[in-house]
């Protein structure tokens, strides 16, 4: 049956930029990233029997892109821009017109504080996380495309969330000292 | 702070956490990002195929000259000496296992 990948690009683009984005904590070369997972996928469609979701095989092949690109950074030693340090301040006020400058302020600083720990994380760890909250995937989806029991996928979710959760305590406990 | 009080701002986090996790990053994607991958495509696509062709073409000319030689030999074989009809027989051996070997072939590309 011939695909027409065009379409299977469309269709699945804006998946693919959100999860290099959150994975990589860049939006710097995404674009490049992305390409690369659409032209390993459109190499690898041959080898895929359809024994699961396009989506979760696309899912596994951004995985591998993401993880080739930590590696490149490590070799690189290159500084991370954080997405928290991309977008600024007034932009985040502007989608919660509602909420008082204070509690803005808070938010956006925890988001960025999660943004931070995250990236501090284990690889598998991480996106685990990404998958399971952010791509709203079933266990057995990310066991799928990350090949690993869902047993192993539980206690990575928990385990990330938890190194998450005392993390982010740490550094509000020490802010408030310091303030 | 008792214990409730820490169980309850736990909780608080937990939930800003999950929900700091589910907001989704701001991307920007270029309006011609699939028809430029698209367009990078057919270079890749081609870079293998056209050696096969060869092979396809020169089998379909085999073909044809066999089962023209076959028409040609045909009238003489009928009337005429034991050297046509073995003529005859060897060129529509090899026309058969030509067509054999095109089969399997095209199978095989076709399970590939």
């Amino acid at each position: 049956m011939e695909i027409d990948f065009e379409d299977v690009v469309r269709e699945h683009q804006s998946m693919v930029f959100r999860t290099l984005t959150r994975l990589t904590g860049s939006r710097e070369h995404v674009e490049d990233l992305a390409q690369e997972v659409f032209l390993r996928l459109y190499r690898a469609l041959p080898a895929f029997r359809g024994d699961s979701l396009l989506a979760t095989y696309i899912y596994r092949v951004t995985v591998n892109v993401a993880q080739d690109e930590w590696k490149r950074r490590r070799r690189t030693d290159r500084p991370l821009v954080s997405i928290s340090d991309e977008t600024s301040a007034w932009e985040d006020r502007l989608q919660h017109p509602g909420q008082n400058a204070e509690e803005q302020m808070e938010e956006s600083q925890l988001k960025a504080s999660v943004e931070e720990e995250l990236q501090k994380l284990s690889a598998v760890e991480r996106t685990v996380l990404v998958l399971y909250h952010q791509e709203e995937r079933s266990y057995d989806q990310i066991a799928h495309a990350l090949q690993m029991p869902i047993g192993t996928v539980r206690t990575h979710l928990h385990r990330g969330r938890k190194k998450l959760h005392e993390a982010i305590q740490a550094r509000t406990g020490s802010e408030r000292r310091a303030s | 702070m008792s214990e409730m009080e820490i169980n309850h701002d736990d909780r608080m986090l937990d939930a800003l956490i999950v929900q700091a996790l589910e907001a989704q990053p701001q991307t920007a994607i270029p309006t011609d990002f699939a028809a430029r991958i698209a367009s990078q495509l057919p270079a890749r696509r081609q870079a293998f195929p056209r050696q096969r062709n060869f092979g396809t073409m020169f089998s379909w000319i085999g073909v044809i000259t066999l089962i023209v030689a076959l028409f040609f030999l045909a009238p003489s074989a009928t009337h005429g000496s034991s050297t046509e009809e073995w003529m005859e027989l060897f060129v529509c051996s090899q026309l058969l296992c030509l067509l054999v070997w095109m089969a399997l072939r095209a199978h095989r590309t076709h399970k590939a």
